[in-house]
């Protein structure tokens, strides 16, 4: 460790990084823009001068760059220098001659670097007489705002978007001072991430359009830190929500990155950072329904379609009540169905109400072995869940079957940093430290090995060395030979096309050579056997290499892995809750859904064979959604950023999130009105007293763990509700926080207390532990001085280190267990000239439930779509754009077709989830007919 | 009656992941084979983009949108990174240009030598400031760096022909000429256009 | 213009208006590729060894060794297979006009001079990255490379030997900043011509990452005959302490204008009295720029300073390119500045701050001061900013350059910038 002289001053600084960010990790202020601490350095600002002396003699020094500068163990710096401190006042002032000083109606302000930066040199008065020039602004999409006049041409958002993140429409235009940073045309941002120019870009040139609408100052939002519900990645997330004044609810405005080292580092996708608007929806579920007598008539209801009425809460929680000591009386059956997307603690609060026989998934038999396949391949000692650092350090990668722009996407973006070691290791032998960003990029050459075999790729296609597109079976087959070869089989004895044998040859001698080889799979193909396969793999190489071998399964939903954990395999999945209810004599039987629209979850008819079995349906959720229609008595669910609860993800990794604030009208946690309903009964068994007891969202966590030892770690994600600091609770406001009083002084001029917190060791209110760093329950990242997100360096040790104060990551605990040698044989549905298969592809808005009720996504979701392989369309007469009739088992659905190369053979894409397209999901794969539209139908204007 | 207070007109855009709707332009046999022979001078596809747009110029003049779309679609670049390195140099035009591009150098010798009172002069005689093109499409006038013939002061070039030792008359001659010419050369292009 | 083979090596081909070997055979007649054939006798590392110990500096501007710069660039077994040889023939730097001759009047002297470099650094391929307005020498050029390569010069196999070299010439499209070495390796790319960091040196880390060599027009064409006659020959041509002969330009109001090819140390007295005819009739010296419009201005009490790249430092200048602007008593310094930093500011590549920002500020400043409406504080706030663009304060040399001419007018001429302020106007019109 090199230790360096700053203005007088010893460090020990780490190693092989240049002096600003050695500055910055001893807490040293010192201003820069274009270094960003992901992206490393290129020098453009010159925002970070401080003088190099050369020796203790030299008196004068030099100048240097911070960012473009190593550290020299010995070495003599001075950041408070006279000449340093004017020379970084200057830069602010040549940087302010074209900026429009437009703080008060920007909504960077209050949380804008530039803004800090010009703060902390000084530079307080303008010499600058001349004119400004002046940039027309771009349509950039629902998302992205582009204010041009605003930017100082730091290049960081074209680094981030085309050099990190491979997006190819977002460049830097024209030259000298005119430089331009837009797209060719006016049109909506291409690439996935693009809402991370928002935190990327240090002033206001990119700021979130969905947050524009309703901004308000960052000092005015409440946070805490909460998970990404919008796919089993499991980014930390930062949002933030206000009163909207006039006593009216609170709204959430937005969502920031919260860094995690281990999972989202510096940067979320476009789904996270926008799919929150759902919550905010007018599908939003607020208050109590119950059905009403009458049925529902009309031209889209179905039978049994039910008519609702608002109910006070206290009638709606009676009548549960009831139900529930009916139950107890022994007259009544209750069925419980689990949901993916709801907490732990939601779920478990339903299976200990129920009864753990009674308590089921909600999922389809094939989803729910798949998330137990995911279980089971990961409980094997030789394969490691890698954290995205290390999948970031991959130096060679095979995916199979999954699409991870659009399942994974996060970890998609840290595959695309893995397709760079190679570079990085070319720039190591020269002597290029690594953070020299621009240097290391100029050494072209190959990207790191990555592999991809499956259906769609549609984000890592310019970083794939080679990809091979089929069903999912010829992939598991693919998988199974690779495994085959790495054990040392004879390539020649398999059974296996010559190109398909020799690319596999090669994928598993590349994988084999590998210091870090990733094998990467999931559940999104709905194929067993290619988790298996991903499986073998692994543990092939790691039988091969004696060290255990990175594998990483993506599964679907945010708490996926977790519901898993409840059932042993080859229980609790629907196929066999509706044999239960149909093999028995019944009882009246009322059913409660918890977060789960079953008709994603099953074709129409088996959802409608369940729900005609139940007396009475209950459901507990935040969204109006088809289950709703079914439903006797819904109660609102509050959504993630107004609960606390915990949620696993496809790592095994158990993660806590907090309210951010609380839900308008009756919203409340799941459990809540299960205690509710508990403690309503009159008289209640043992059992129910144990649910009418919970108060704290702790005290179910604490009761998982007891329960289920692979959730030990609840109990030690974060600290329980009576968890203090010098005597304070965290605060969620920061301690800017303003109107307090006056947001609701037009319905009341009383001073309202905050919202008490029952769950959390955080405070609805300014009043609290404020200081950066002291604890990882602080999601206002703030420090003084340092407005902006750029402050999160003051929050972790050392510069991208892990949070201040974070333990973990804590992974559930499994029992050990290794893989069995399964046996991996064409399953394939055999071709068949009338019926195409039918395979799930998934797109990134619109697959995911929830997000897809944020205003700004829906805007973007295409309309019902398929993938046809080319000659297919040929074959079939089908031509780009053309609408056209898909045929499932009893359903049909329209489809525009869209003719793709890569699309397999014999299959059509069909997107997962889209809506529209919700019923036909679940049973991907399947077979499907497709027929031309009778010219009628097709809708199309010439 | 515009107002500031008009609403502003807003584009809907298309909201769509696959890319504005493309405008098919083709490029010509002889713009293939003139982009083809460069790829064997250079390391990659994507380095060739700049040449392209170059040669692209010279067979129409200009670089318009459609043309930057056919050389994305030839070379498989990203139009927005072509843009990019288009808008960047100087001698590519991405607005068209008249039949004479008059390169008026404006660096120090030239200027020390007269070349404001020439710029004038041309100003006037055809009525354009620099960066515009005479109605009559004949003339672009532009400024241009040094042209390296700092000795025979002041200078300018017109096409790829230079023209040294400006002097008010000889100005006046030159543009004459060339207008001469043009108009000449009018006639011929309307008999022959289709 | 003189012709002695001996003493205007660079010349020799050049006389007057005429063209003595624009096509091969002449070229060869006249002693043209002897130093090739020799070259290929020698070990590559004897060639390198020769440029450096003949003293060769560059002449596109910095005066870096040339032998030195080629000795960074890696050899033997480990070392990258592929490596380049580029030619800056970008020559846009105000008043300097010799690459343009060189190329238009002698085009396979740079070939020459390309290839013995290539050989040296066992480099396979050569680039003349050319401007895009030098139309005639991209002509003869193109034309001189296929002469070379029928002549069995150039191409697979060269004379018989093992070595082969394919040179192409690569037409930029504008913009004066692709002379910087690094940023004329992105446009050849096919990229924005934005420099590039250094460290990695281009020797190292160049052209799509392969180790390159980048020399100047003049510099190569300089290598044919030092490697002909060897390093003590060519170090005996200078008149100084610098080695060699050198194109040296005068431009501005003198009687007679051009380019000469003179030794080394040629004092600058010299070079604008007698050469270029002294000053126009009525008009005197004021000061001169010495190497192009990158440099600082000098004054008459520096008319007998040698070209030398030491002697103009230590002046407080740079010798540059050598061609030199002249400034007359008629023409007004605050003007030329202003022109001059019209230029760079419009040539700043729009990388760093303080030229990307700091030269249109300038612009500005001077033009205020130029109309008349320039107020005292404004020369402080020019000084500042020279200052702000000094070496090593930006990304590449082109603001310390613009800085220079800025800086040196507010030292020699502040009298007439104060003259402009306190007039209200400018004296000089
Ligand atoms: C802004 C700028 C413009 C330059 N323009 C040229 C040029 O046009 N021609 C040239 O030979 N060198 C130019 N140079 C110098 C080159 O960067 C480089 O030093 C030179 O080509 C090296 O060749 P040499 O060692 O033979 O002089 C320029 C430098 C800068 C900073
Ligand atoms: S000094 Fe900076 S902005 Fe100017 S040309 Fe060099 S890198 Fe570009
Ligand atoms: S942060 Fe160092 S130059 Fe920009």
């Amino acid at each position: 460790m090199p230790t360096i002289t700053i203005d007088g001053e010893q460090y020990q600084v780490d190693d092989d990084q240049n002096l600003l960010s050695a500055c910055l990790a001893q807490g040293i202020n010192l201003p820069y823009f274009c270094w960003h601490p992901a992206m490393g350095s290129v020098g453009a600002c010159r925002q970070c001068a401080v003088v190099e002396y050369r020796d203790a003699e030299d008196q004068r020094g030099r100048l240097v760059m911070g960012c473009m500068t190593p550290v020299r163990d010995g070495g003599i710096y001075s950041v408070n220098a006279e000449n340093a401190r004017e020379f970084r006042g200057g830069i602010i002032e040549d940087l302010m001659t074209n900026h429009p000083h437009d703080c008060p109606v920007c909504e960077e302000g209050g949380e804008c670097h530039l803004q800090d930066m010009t703060e902390m040199t000084g530079h307080t008065n303008r010499r600058y007489r001349g004119s400004k020039r002046t940039h027309r602004n771009q349509y950039l999409g629902p998302f992205i705002n582009h204010e041009m006049n605003r930017c100082i041409a730091c290049y960081r958002c074209t680094r981030f978007y085309r050099d990190y993140a491979g997006g190819d429409d977002l460049q830097p235009l024209g030259r000298n001072n005119q430089v331009y940073f837009g797209r060719q045309r006016d049109g909506m941002l291409e690439n996935g991430f693009s809402g991370n120019l928002v935190e990327v870009c240090p002033t206001g040139v990119f700021t979130d359009k969905t947050f524009s609408e309703h901004f308000v100052r960052k000092w005015d939002l409440q946070s805490a830190p909460s998970i990404c519900e919008h796919c089993a990645v499991g980014c930390n997330t930062a949002p933030g929500a206000r009163e909207a004044g006039n006593g009216q609810d609170a709204l959430l405005r937005r969502v920031v990155n919260l860094y995690n080292r281990d999972i989202n580092g510096y940067f979320l996708c476009d789904r996270g950072r926008f799919g929150y608007d759902y919550v905010n929806s007018d599908a939003r579920i607020k208050k109590v329904l119950a059905a009403r007598g009458d049925e529902m008539i009309g031209s889209t209801a179905g039978a049994g379609d039910r008519v609702h009425g608002e109910v006070h809460p206290r009638e709606g929680v009676q009548k549960f009540a009831e139900i529930l000591a009916a139950v107890q009386r022994g007259q009544r059956r209750l069925i419980g169905i689990g949901s993916t997307r709801s907490s732990l603690e939601n779920n478990f609060a339903l299976r200990q109400l129920v009864g753990g026989g009674n308590f089921y998934s909600g999922l389809s038999a094939r989803d729910l072995e798949l998330l137990h396949l995911v279980d089971r391949v990961q409980r094997d000692d030789r394969i490691h869940s890698p954290s995205t650092p290390d999948i970031e350090n991959a130096d060679a990668i095979l995916i199979l079957g999954e699409d991870l722009d659009n399942t994974a996407p996060r970890i998609s973006l840290a595959v695309r940093q893995a397709a760079r070691n190679r570079q990085k290791q070319q720039a190591k032998k020269l002597k290029i430290p690594l953070w020299q960003d621009a240097s290391v990029r100029q050494l072209r050459g190959e990207h790191s090995p990555v592999f991809f075999a499956g259906t769609e790729i549609s984000g890592l296609a310019d970083v794939a060395n080679a990809t091979l597109f089929d069903a999912p079976g010829q992939i598991a087959l693919f998988a199974d030979a690779i495994a085959q070869l790495i054990q040392g089989s004879d390539a020649a004895a398999m059974d296996l096309a010559a190109d398909r044998r020799e690319l596999a040859m090669r994928t598993a001698d590349t994988l084999l050579a590998a210091k870090n080889p990733l094998i990467i799979s999931g559940c999104s193909s709905r194929y067993g056997d290619l988790i298996r396969g991903a499986g073998k793999v692994a543990t092939a190489i790691a039988n091969r290499t004696a060290t255990n071998c990175a594998l990483y399964l993506a599964c679907p939903e945010v708490n996926s892995l977790g519901l898993a954990q409840f059932f042993s395999p080859g229980r609790g999945h629907l196929e066999q809750l509706t044999q239960e209810l149909h093999g028995k004599e019944r009882d009246p039987l009322t059913l409660v859904v918890l977060e789960n629209d079953l008709y994603r979850r099953a074709d129409p008819q088996t959802v409608e064979r369940i729900l005609s079995c139940a007396d009475e349906v209950i459901l507990l959720d935040s969204l109006l959604n088809s289950t709703v229609k079914r439903a006797d008595l819904i109660f609102p669910a509050a959504a993630t950023a107004e609960s606390q609860g915990s949620y696993i993800n496809s790592n095994g990794q158990t993660q806590r999130f907090y309210a951010v604030y609380e839900g308008g009208g009756y919203i409340q946690e799941s459990w809540r009105w299960l205690a509710d309903a508990a403690s309503f009964c009159e008289q209640i068994t043992a059992d129910l007293s144990v649910i009418a007891a919970w108060q704290h969202s702790m005290d179910l966590s604490e009761a998982v763990a007891a329960e289920f030892p692979t959730f030990e770690a609840l109990e030690k994600v974060g600290p329980d509700e009576d968890y203090r600091i010098d005597g304070l609770k965290v605060a969620r406001q920061g301690h800017r926080y303003s109107g307090r009083t006056a947001v609701r002084a037009k319905a009341e001029v009383a001073e309202f207390p905050p919202h008490l917190d029952p769950d959390a060791p955080m405070a609805f209110s300014m009043e609290g532990i404020q200081s950066p760093g002291a604890t990882p329950l602080s999601a206002n990242i703030w420090s003084p001085g340092w407005n902006s997100n750029q402050s999160i360096f003051k929050f972790q040790q050392g510069i991208g280190g892990a949070r201040k104060g974070a333990k973990g990551p804590f992974k559930i605990r499994r029992q050990s267990q290794s893989i069995p040698d399964w046996t991996i044989s064409a399953a394939e549905p055999e071709q068949d000239e009338e019926q195409l298969i039918t395979l799930p592809i998934y797109r990134m808005f619109g697959s995911d439930e929830l997000s897809a009720s944020a205003a700004a996504i829906a805007s973007v979701i295409e309309v019902p779509f398929a993938l046809i392989n080319r000659a297919d369309a040929e074959r079939l007469g089908v031509q780009p754009s053309q609408l056209w009739r898909l045929h499932t088992d009893g359903n049909s659905y329209s489809l525009r077709m869209h003719v793709s190369d890569t699309q397999p053979p014999g299959t059509l894409g069909v997107p997962c989830g889209l809506p529209g397209l919700e019923a036909v999901s679940s049973q991907l794969p399947g077979r499907a007919q497709l027929k031309p539209l009778p010219a009628t139908e097709t809708g199309e204007t010439p | 009656m515009s107002s500031i207070f008009e609403p502003e007109v807003v584009e809907v855009m298309e909201h769509s992941k696959s890319g504005p709707n493309r405008i098919e332009t083709r490029l010509s046999s002889k713009e293939k084979e003139e982009i083809d022979r460069e790829f064997s001078h250079y390391e990659d596809k994507a380095s060739v983009g700049l040449e392209a747009l170059r040669i692209v110029q010279k067979h129409r003049g200009w670089v318009s949108d459609e043309s930057l779309q056919a050389v994305s679609a030839y070379l498989n670049i990203p139009i927005a990174q072509l843009e990019s390195v288009a808008t960047y140099f100087q001698l590519i035009f991405r607005q068209p240009v008249g039949k004479e591009v008059i390169f008026l150098c404006k660096s120090a010798s030239c200027w020390i030598m007269g070349c404001n009172r020439l710029q004038k002069k041309i100003e006037e005689k055809l009525q354009i400031k620099p960066g515009e093109t005479t109605e009559d499409g004949i003339f672009t006038l532009l400024e241009t760096p040094c042209l390296g013939d700092c000795d025979r002061a002041p200078v300018m070039m017109i096409g790829e022909e230079m023209h040294r030792n400006l002097t008010d008359s000889s100005i006046d001659e030159i543009i004459e000429n060339k207008t001469l010419y043009h108009a000449e050369g009018s006639g011929h292009a309307d008999q022959s256009a289709d | 213009m003189l012709t002695n083979p001996l003493t205007n090596p660079l010349t020799k081909n050049i006389r007057g208006p005429e063209n003595v070997a624009t096509d091969i055979a002449r070229y060869e007649d006249n002693g043209g590729y002897r130093g090739w054939r020799k070259a290929l006798q020698l070990a590559p590392e004897e060639i390198v060894k020769r440029v450096q110990d003949g003293g060769l500096r560059g002449r596109g501007g910095a005066g870096f060794n040339t032998g030195l710069k080629w000795s960074f660039v890696p050899r033997g077994e480990d070392s990258p297979s592929v490596k380049y040889v580029v030619c800056n023939a970008d020559e846009m730097e105000p008043g300097t006009f010799k690459d343009r001759l060189l190329m238009e009047r002698d085009p396979h002297l740079l070939i020459e001079g390309m290839a013995i470099a290539a050989y040296a650094i066992e480099a396979r391929t050569a680039y003349i990255f050319i401007r895009g307005e030098y139309a005639l020498a991209a002509a003869r050029l193109e034309l001189a490379i296929a002469e070379a390569k029928e002549a069995g010069l150039l191409g697979s196999n060269i004379l018989g030997g093992d070595f082969s070299l394919e040179v192409h010439l690569h037409r930029s499209a504008g913009n004066y900043i692709c002379g910087e070495e690094t940023a004329l390796l992105n446009a050849l790319e096919g990229r924005r011509a934005i420099p590039r960091a250094k460290p990695p040196f281009p020797q190292v880390s160049g052209l799509w990452g392969k180790p390159t060599v980048v020399n100047n027009v003049e510099t190569f064409c300089n290598v044919p005959h030092l490697i002909e006659m060897g390093a003590d020959w060519y170090r005996g041509l200078g008149r100084g302490e610098d080695a060699g002969s050198k194109l040296f330009g005068v431009s501005g109001k003198v009687k007679n204008p051009g380019t000469w090819e003179l030794p080394m140390g040629t004092p600058i007295r010299e070079i604008i009295e007698e050469h270029a005819g002294g000053m126009q009739d009525g008009l005197k010296l004021k000061g001169f720029l010495p190497g192009g419009g990158s440099t600082d201005f000098l004054g008459p009490q520096h008319l007998d300073l040698p070209m030398d790249y030491d002697a103009i430092s230590k002046a407080g200048s740079r010798m540059g390119t050598g061609t030199i602007i002249v400034l007359d008593d008629h023409t007004c310094p605050v003007g030329l500045v202003l022109n001059l930093t019209q230029f760079f500011a419009r040539e700043s590549c729009g990388w760093c701050t303080p030229c990307r920002d700091g030269l249109p500020w300038v612009v500005k400043i001077l033009q205020r001061i130029e109309n008349g409406e320039g107020l005292p504080e404004d020369l402080d706030l020019l000084r500042e900013q020279a200052a702000r663009m000094g070496p090593g304060n930006t990304f590449c040399a082109l603001a310390p350059g613009a800085a220079e001419p800025i800086q040196s007018a507010l030292k020699l001429f502040e009298q007439d910038f104060i003259d402009h302020i306190t007039k209200g106007c400018c004296p000089y019109l």
